[in-house]
């Protein structure tokens, strides 16, 4: 039953059937099926410890399955630099070299993930600019602020033009200014025919960028929901139980 | 204009050269072992044994030490998402280690060569004994990150297989047994200390032919080894 599901969607840049990923706490995310195609952004959302994180470190590659299956790009082999060329990830804390500027993490993982010196240099001073980080470009990541650093991550996450974005609470740390750009970026990779899976339990982000949307609880998928139908905040409540943060029910 | 890094290696070695402070400990603290040992009247086998494992400790904690902070902070998943081999990357970062340790290094075996001219003919061997030495130690420190949950813990970890490892390549004693000198044959230390001693103008008991093979072989040995262990490095 998984094999002929996981062969309908042979294309699609991330499939998953039965996903587990079980911490010895017995924490984790269970059961989970999801598809995403081309051009879709699939938004998780739910409470704290709901198992998003979890969920999201399986399909960047990050974390190996407990049990169940997932194919990337039609694949189902072991996942290997090939595809991890094609990722574009972004953790829930946005880590990077301190004693390094912004600019020279930036190069160095846009080399690393195969970008020739003219377009990586070329593609950074676009995104930099897009960020507004040109003018903090040489300062030591050491000294950036949170919001600055998530920003670097964003950019880093982008450089190579990934065929599959996957953001863990890509607006923790951003201004209001800098979540609606980046909602518009969002929305434009997806345009380009990226893929993008994006955990947050920022309604505004996901009303804005997200096509579908998967509420989770306790580590389970408790239910799908198009973007639009009904205000993300209700259908939260009604999936989980609990008011999301800060929003409008 | 920031010098930009394009490799691993390259971005290790300038994070290495920005940190003037730290760079500046580093290469003073052999120095404080060494320099006491070559300018006095120490007998060889004493400053070689310390050499020794003054050489070997430093590759192993420092790898151990970074590595270990790397896991802690969460930093080692970036490494672990880039699109290369696992035993790629911990192969090249081991090796931009093993050549920042032998920077560090390079000062103590020039005082070395400098006050032993007469056993310029070692010098050759020794330092292909040092390299191999400096890259295991690395490897090793690199394996025994991955027990540790805090930069703390790395000390244990390291000193635990290295001590034992000492005395069977005949550091602290010279090894009669069978059984013993048998092992030492594959431990690098062996042939580093042997080096050493040779440089020195000590009593090796091994000749320069043999250290040097030992060293080349060490840094085979080391290196596929580095590329065998990325895997449990990054991911354990």
């Amino acid at each position: 039953m998984a094999q002929a599901a996981l062969a309908t969607s042979a294309t699609a840049p991330v499939s998953a059937r039965a996903l587990s990923r079980i911490y010895r706490s017995r924490r984790g995310c269970f059961e989970v099926d999801l598809d995403v195609s081309t051009g879709e952004v699939l938004g998780l959302m739910g409470v704290n410890g709901s198992g998003k994180t979890t969920l999201l470190s399986v399909l960047a590659t990050a974390e190996p399955l407990t049990s169940g299956e997932v194919s990337w790009f039609g694949e189902r082999a072991a996942p290997g630099p090939a595809l991890r060329r094609r990722l574009g990830v972004v953790g829930d804390a946005p880590l990077h070299f301190d004693e390094l500027t912004g600019e020279q993490n930036a190069y160095f993982f846009a080399r690393q993930y195969g970008l020739e010196r003219a377009e990586a240099t070329a593609r950074l001073e676009e995104l930099l600019a897009w960020c507004g980080l040109l003018d903090s470009r040489d300062l030591p990541v050491g000294e950036y602020s949170l919001g600055m650093r998530r920003r670097l991550s964003i950019i880093e996450a982008l450089l190579h033009r990934p065929d599959l974005i996957l953001m863990d609470e890509p607006t923790l740390g951003l201004d209001h200014l800098g979540a609606a750009d980046l909602a518009a970026r969002l929305r434009a990779e997806a345009e380009r025919g990226a893929a993008l899976v994006l955990s947050t339990n920022d309604a505004a982000l996901a009303e804005r960028v997200c096509d579908r949307v998967l509420f989770m609880h306790q580590g389970r998928v408790v239910s799908e929901e198009e973007v639009g139908r009904a205000p993300l905040a209700r259908l939260f409540r009604r999936a989980t139980g609990t008011a999301l943060s800060g929003a409008r029910a | 204009m920031s010098v930009l890094p394009a490799s691993i290696a390259q971005r290790e070695l300038l994070e290495f050269g920005q940190r003037r402070r730290a760079l500046l400990i580093k290469m003073a603290f052999p120095l404080i072992v060494g320099v006491p040992l070559l300018t006095s009247a120490a007998p060889p086998f004493y400053a070689a044994m310390a050499l020794t494992m003054l050489i070997t400790i430093i590759g192993a904690l420092g790898t151990a030490a970074v590595l270990s902070r790397e896991r802690a902070t969460g930093l080692q998943l970036r490494y672990r998402l880039l699109p290369r081999r696992h035993g790629a990357v911990i192969l090249e970062r081991v090796a931009a280690a093993a050549a920042i340790d032998l920077t560090q290094l390079s000062l103590i075996l020039l005082l070395l060569a400098a006050r032993h001219p007469g056993a310029a003919a070692w010098w050759p061997a020794l330092l292909l004994a040092a390299v191999g030495t400096v890259l295991f130690a690395n490897v090793v420190g690199a394996i025994a990150s991955t027990f540790t949950t805090a930069p703390g813990e790395v000390m244990l970890y390291v000193l635990l297989p290295l001590l034992p490892a000492f005395f069977l390549s005949g550091v602290f004693t010279p090894l009669t047994s069978p059984l013993p000198r048998a092992l030492s044959t594959v431990l690098p230390m062996t042939y580093l200390h042997e080096g050493l001693l040779g440089a020195l103008q000590g009593a090796p008991h091994l000749s320069i032919p043999v250290v040097a093979a030992g060293g080349m072989a060490t840094i085979a040995a080391s290196l596929l080894a580095a590329f065998l262990a990325g895997r449990r490095v990054l991911t354990a």
